[in-house]
């Protein structure tokens, strides 16, 4: 077992293999996954209750969102798992400056993101919508309207803690590229930080038809 | 061990990734133009199939769930079925209470964008 560690530096001694410990950890990440879309379903839950309790309400207040906002981060959001995943496949292929290149402009498209997010709730406030008490748009005073916008700022911030995190993991995940530490042969850090932007941008998949979208 | 880990060696190639990717706008631009027409409930049926069809892309290739051993599979089928126990029982609930039971919104016309 001694052998084996020295030829394999990340193996941990309780696996016999990295291959069983490349297993477990994909495993464990899945798990972790599964467990934060129930979290997010929770509040697609409520979402979902208070528009059939509130009529054509919810799909008013919808058309007061910005749908270009929206779909410009649908974009963008779509477009950094791309270049995550091709993060990680240059990786494989032993070529780590265009996996950093692509782990950067990753980032990048994160920041870009929550720019948008930003100048779009600026805009949002300037037209009197804030959540709960704080509601105050004249042209949409209607009970439930206030609702519709409390569940719009808590799941797009929740979601946007969640790409905040997100690019921690994958800063982090630069760092470990940049160093060596994560390498072709043993990308299971990259792997699964990608693995959590990718869960970033399929709770926004479900978002934006949700929240934008309402007919 | 290793033989039902197959995709610890197997690396998918750069093509499925962007062909992944091209699909995914595609249908992002299918969903936008879904909301500038009247399709009511029809669309949003549509949209929740479209973000479905996406989602399920990016966790079979993106996140190579399509590569990788059953287990993994199990995870991610058992967390979609309890999302839909939750979502669906609930609304179900909610859905089918008679008038009086719950003070409901108005019906107003909602106009094109």
């Amino acid at each position: 077992m001694t052998e084996a560690t020295h030829l394999e530096p990340h193996l941990a001694h309780h696996y016999q293999s990295l291959a069983q410990q490349t297993h477990a950890a994909r495993l464990g990440m899945w798990v972790f996954l599964g467990s934060e879309a129930l979290l997010f379903a929770a509040l697609f839950t409520g979402l979902t209750v208070y528009r059939t309790l509130n009529g054509s309400v919810f799909a008013l207040a919808s058309q007061h969102l910005s749908v270009a906002f929206g779909t410009a981060n649908t974009f963008v959001l779509i477009t950094s798992s791309f270049t995550v995943v091709l993060s990680l496949h240059f990786l494989q292929a032993g070529r780590k400056g265009l996996s950093l290149f692509f782990l950067v402009f990753t980032i990048a498209l994160a920041c870009a993101f929550l720019t948008i997010k930003a100048f779009e709730w600026l805009h949002d406030f300037s037209e009197g919508i804030f959540p709960g008490p704080y509601y105050a748009q004249k042209e949409l005073q209607l009970p439930g309207a206030a609702m519709f916008y409390t569940f719009y700022y808590l799941m797009t911030g929740l979601h946007g803690l969640h790409v905040v995190a997100g690019m921690g993991v994958l800063a982090w995940c630069t760092g470990l590229v940049a160093r060596g530490d994560c390498h072709a042969g043993y990308e299971t850090p990259l792997e699964l930080g990608a693995m959590y932007w990718h869960l970033v941008d399929i709770i926004w998949i479900f978002l934006y038809p949700l929240l934008y979208l309402i007919t | 061990m290793e033989s039902s880990e197959l995709s610890y060696e197997h690396h998918p190639s750069l093509v499925r990734y962007v062909i992944v990717w091209l699909a995914l706008l595609v249908l992002t631009t299918l969903t936008w133009r879904l909301a500038y027409g009247d399709h009511g409930t029809a669309g949003l049926v549509i949209g929740m199939l479209i973000a479905t069809t996406k989602a399920t892309l990016v966790a079979l290739f993106f996140m190579h769930l399509w590569d990788q051993s059953g287990v993994n599979r199990l995870v991610f089928v058992v967390a979609l079925v309890y999302a839909g126990i939750l979502m669906g029982l609930t609304v179900t609930d909610v859905a089918t209470r008679f008038t009086p039971a719950v003070a409901r919104g108005p019906t107003l016309p909602v106009p094109k964008r």
